[in-house]
């Protein structure tokens, strides 16, 4: 094992490179869209599950709301697109900065609040921009919805195939990949840990909690915004029916399956989530039965996630191996 | 000003209805310490023990009632082993991704086994109601409205009595403050925290009942909208304290109303969750005093 | 690291068994006997879980058991028609990537379906790109027919229910001169309010107040006083499914015994079994008429395979399949395409279980009679009158 670990550190620009030029050929082998929309689909759901990721798993604050902050984005895009003909690339950073906006905004209120009582106004906020956007008629078109979002055009192509859409999406994930896992090393990445890990020791070491917590909640709505509105011209409709708190509990669901407060885990989460319920249809109305019993099942063997660390705090830390091995022990 | 009237009323009388179902919410919360998401299906399951007994045995509120607190207790039990027994010392997401779980597998398994189909169940009390006089106002009342009231009341102050008062009862609050010191004085803590889940499930279950027939109905996806209600009144009323809970139940539905009144039914969410964001950033506990919520405060997101 | 290939070997085990029971009852199937020039291959895309799950089922049951009775007589123009229904949640991604799948495949040559408009206007960019024909039997949106020329739905023009019940129902039939209405907050009830307000209008009667509330409301007990307090001649309910009979029953709850108008549930068994009170008219275009012996038979045996009442969108579902059918056999001997059928649909007219149905150029149906249906004290519905009316009356 240990082996195996110390040739990925040692050829891990090789990897890293090998791993980017098959998902930059992905569609040339994949020949049928209705793959590569599958593979869109799991992107667009990663970069989802890891900005939610941000929050939850490197802050250890729970936010349950983050289709509020896709919605900001994804309706930023479609208005601004579609009513008022701007350009998709510079609709794109200003629905980020504006999902960032109101990430700010909850995290003002939310500073007072831990546990529980924060992921309640995380929710609330999240259906509060559910119920906005469906009677918001004039802007949001309400119950009608947003119809006949333009694709982006890139050198005079427009990218309606999800193969050249892929590379959007892409761009997206790997954008986040780069600028997170800077930002991870940085002191504002350590201060976020700290904070999750131990806030008392943190504050006492001169971590300014509020502030970094803030910046936190900022930065994963940012990049849920980014994703809504790369999400928008994708479906080409968008209505409030496509926000409802369901979307956040798959981002949810896909973050703690992949492995929370990793950067890879999301990921994984996501790809595992998409492969079960694709892979899964035959089986009619069961489908939905099987895979709540293989979630809960995931959460038995494996609490901390696919790609989960065993020794953080998210896994339970010691007291929970512990108790996991009494139970094994019982059950033998 | 009859009208006016008329809607506070209803606002209380939709109010019980959350305080109904959020006491046993805040048990649950209180006994385990964790959010549930399954606590909407646990009400639905209790609503359809009651169909399926009027439908075998014919009107009888009494054995329905024991139906529905004997199913959803049992499925409460389940959620117990499935959900929290395990995750007592791991964060608190994990068992609540059990709950959205179990949630997912019952309405489905639900949908399957009940039929997708929403049942009738009318003309299961007598569908009579008051009309008081006052000042020149009428106001009309239901028997069943006064029932759910009624019904509020009782349980709220004989649940304060079995917590405060009885051994039993002081053992489910040890548990809930804090399971290791609990578990120092001998008390069978995985036990204690089970059968106080189940009461807090077998409640549901009850109010299960006097929702479907409050309502004339209940389908497989009942209980999710009342769910969400049942969780912003125990939030409201610091999660863990029943009394609370319930007046938190009663402020959201009269707040509700009133915002109906002055604008519309669309809105009753916003309404909701607005009242309480706002109460939330004033007061971060809710209506507890903070001093009782020490625990849930502490405990990590 | 043995515990998860454990679970995962267990899991792979479950998922085989389940898989050969799949294969081993289509196979079994397929003994048919008969001969087919051919056989065309359908989409089916319907919400068959989450909250529409009722409804998709339906679908799937209507369009599987036309299906089989077609073939049972010896399929379409010769052809033995084959559907596969997949289950879109009620999610816009999901039906979109769906309907990529079918209309990639190219054996496909039609897809029925979906049930939600989000779900169908979604889809639209896609089944105009690969020229595929989206026929649904219930897309409620105004604008989804004339989006595409490969749109179809058999909804009905809702624009003409509301006018209907606006000039004949409020006007002419209870004779009343104020209404209030109630309506569900989405897209097919701004559709279909707009149109009836206007034709108050030119009727002369009064709107005291329209009143929104959200899908999943459960509890309508203060927009009940707030209409009250306004005392209108006649309540006018615009919603599907069981929120009608949950508005009546609290209408009911305060003793106030005004007539209502519901538009949208049509004739729902549902909604009739649900009123504590029986006092609910409704324009139909179609009901489950006892004395139509092919439509009762096709009720009684849906209720006896599902469990469950059919509403009238499995109908519009089994009416879909037929003159889908019907469009087949127009192609003749010419060759099986999907423009083929988009052509046999354009302006195709047909006797269906739910009335008339003649599609206009835009791709949806107008209706030129309508039932005026009253809930009698057994739970049934009956005709209280039908009239039959030029739409361009209005």
């Amino acid at each position: 094992m240990k082996k195996v670990k110390n040739t990925i550190v040692k050829y891990k620009l090789f990897f890293i490179l090998a791993g980017l030029a098959i998902l930059l050929l992905l569609p040339l082998v994949i020949t049928k869209s209705v793959y590569m929309r599958h593979v869109c689909n799991v992107l667009i759901f990663a970069t989802l599950a890891s900005s939610l990721n941000i929050i939850n798993g490197y802050s250890g604050q729970m936010c349950l709301g983050q289709a509020g902050f896709f919605a900001v984005g994804a309706y930023t895009c479609a208005i601004l697109t579609t009513n008022y003909g701007w350009s998709f690339w510079v609709v794109w950073p200003v629905a980020g900065c504006l999902a960032a906006l109101m990430g700010y905004l909850v995290s003002l209120p939310t500073l007072r609040l831990q546990g529980i009582y924060l992921s309640f106004v995380t929710l609330g906020f999240s259906e509060i921009i559910r119920i906005i956007a469906q009677t918001w008629t004039p802007v949001t078109g309400g119950n009608m919805g947003i119809k006949g979002i333009p694709f982006p055009i890139i050198f005079g192509k427009e990218l309606f195939k999800p193969h050249d859409y892929y590379y959007i999406l892409l761009a997206t994930l790997l954008l986040f990949l780069f600028i997170t896992s800077r930002i991870l090393r940085s002191r504002i990445g350590r201060a976020w840990i700290s904070i999750r890990e131990e806030s008392n020791a943190a504050r006492s070491l001169g971590v300014e909690i509020s502030r970094y917590k803030s910046m936190n909640f900022t930065y994963g709505a940012f990049w849920a915004g980014m994703i809504g509105a790369a999400y928008a011209p994708y479906v080409n409709f968008v209505d409030s029916s496509q926000f409802s708190l369901d979307t956040g509990f798959d981002a949810l669901a896909m973050v703690v399956i992949g492995g929370q407060g990793t950067l890879i885990g999301p990921i994984i989460g996501s790809v595992v989530v998409t492969v079960l319920t694709e892979s899964l249809r035959f089986l009619q109305y069961w489908r939905f039965v099987i895979y709540a019993l293989i979630i809960i099942a995931m959460m038995w063997v494996r609490p901390q996630g696919i790609a989960g660390a065993s020794n953080s705090i998210l896994a339970g830390g010691k007291i929970r191996r512990s108790s996991r091995k009494k139970a094994i022990s019982r059950n033998r | 000003m009859e009208y006016v009237v008329n809607q506070i009323i209803n606002g209380i009388c939709q109010g019980a209805i959350y305080a109904l179902i959020a006491i046993g919410y805040s048990i649950i919360v209180g006994v385990v310490g964790m959010v549930t998401f399954t606590y909407g299906e646990i009400v639905m399951i209790g609503a359809f023990a009651a169909y399926y007994t009027f439908q075998l045995v014919g009107t009888n509120l009494v054995l329905a009632i024991l139906a529905s607190f004997a199913a959803s207790f049992i499925v409460g039990g389940i959620v117990y082993k499935l959900c929290y027994e395990r995750f007592f010392n791991s964060p608190r997401h994990i068992s609540l991704l059990c709950t959205i779980g179990f949630s997912i597998l019952i309405k489905n398994l639900a949908q399957i086994i009940f039929g997708p189909d929403t049942k009738p169940m009318i003309n299961i009390i007598e569908n009579k109601s008051y009309t008081l006089e006052a000042f020149g106002i009428s106001i009309v009342i239901k028997q069943l409205q006064i029932m759910v009231l009624v019904l509020v009341i009782i349980s709220s102050v004989a649940l304060t009595f079995l917590f405060q008062k009885t051994k039993y009862g002081i053992a489910l609050r040890a548990v809930s403050q804090d399971k290791t010191a609990a578990y120092m004085v001998g008390i069978n803590v995985r036990r204690t925290a089970m059968v106080g889940n189940c009461i807090g499930c077998g409640f549901g279950g009850v109010a299960g009942i006097l929702l479907s027939i409050y309502y004339y109905s209940c389908s497989p996806l009942m209980g999710s909208s009342f769910s969400m209600k049942a969780f912003s009144s125990s939030v409201l009323g610091g999660l863990v304290d029943i009394r609370m809970s319930a007046l938190g139940g009663l402020c959201i539905g009269i707040i509700e109303n009133m915002g109906i009144m002055i604008s519309s039914a669309t809105f009753r969410d916003i309404f909701a969750f607005g009242f309480l964001i706002i109460v939330l950033i004033i007061k971060p506990t809710g209506f507890a005093s903070s001093g009782k919520n020490r625990r849930v405060k502490s405990e990590k997101g | 690291m043995k515990k998860i290939t454990a679970l995962l070997l267990s899991l792979v085990l479950v998922l085989s068994i389940f898989v050969g029971c799949g294969n081993q009852e289509t196979t079994s199937s397929e003994d048919g006997g008969q001969e087919f020039k051919g056989t065309i291959k359908i989409g089916g895309l319907a919400p068959i879980t989450g909250s529409y799950a009722e409804y998709g089922k339906g679908f799937k049951y209507a369009w599987e058991t036309a299906i089989d009775e077609i073939n049972a007589a010896g399929g379409a123009n010769g052809y033995k028609l084959e559907i596969d229904v997949q289950d879109s949640e009620g999610d816009a991604v999901v039906s979109t990537t769906l309907a990529t799948q079918f209309a990639e495949d190219e054996e496909i040559m039609c897809i029925l379906g979906d049930f939600s408009s989000t779900c169908c206007l979604a889809n639209t960019d896609i089944i105009e790109r690969y020229g595929i024909v989206q026929f649904s039997p219930t897309c409620s949106s105004p604008v989804f027919c004339a989006e595409s020329i490969y749109n179809f739905s058999i909804n009905g023009l809702t624009s003409v229910e509301g006018q209907f019940a606006a000039k004949y129902m409020v006007g002419e039939y209870l004779g009343g001169e104020t209404v209030v209405i109630l309506r569900a907050d989405n897209d097919w009830s701004e559709a279909t309010a707009e149109p009836f307000v206007e034709q108050c209008a030119r009727e002369g009667i009064e709107i005291l107040a329209d009143e929104k509330y959200q899908l999943d409301e459960k509890d309508f007990s203060s927009i009940i006083t707030k209409a009250r307090s306004l005392d209108p001649d006649v309540l006018i309910i615009l919603d599907q499914g069981t929120a009608v009979s949950a508005i009546c029953n609290a209408c009911d709850s305060v003793g106030w015994d005004v007539p209502r108008i519901n538009i949208g549930a049509t004739t729902s068994q549902q909604v009739a079994d649900q009123l504590v009170v029986k006092n609910l008219l409704t324009p139909a275009s179609f009901f489950f008429d006892p004395e139509n012996e092919a439509l009762e038979n096709w009720r009684v045996k849906f209720r006896e395979d599902t469990g469950y009442e059919p509403t009238s969108h499995s109908v519009q579902a089994r009416d879909t399949v037929y003159l889908l059918k019907q469009a087949i056999e127009k192609i003749g001997d010419g060759e099986i395409t999907r423009e083929a059928i988009r052509e046999g649909l354009y302006c195709s007219e047909m006797d269906g279980f739910t009335g008339k149905i003649i599609f206009n150029p835009e791709g949806d149906i107008t209706r030129r009679a309508f039932y005026i249906c009253g809930v009698g004290e057994d739970s049934q519905w009956y005709v209280i009158e039908k009239v039959e009316f030029d739409p361009a009356e209005f």
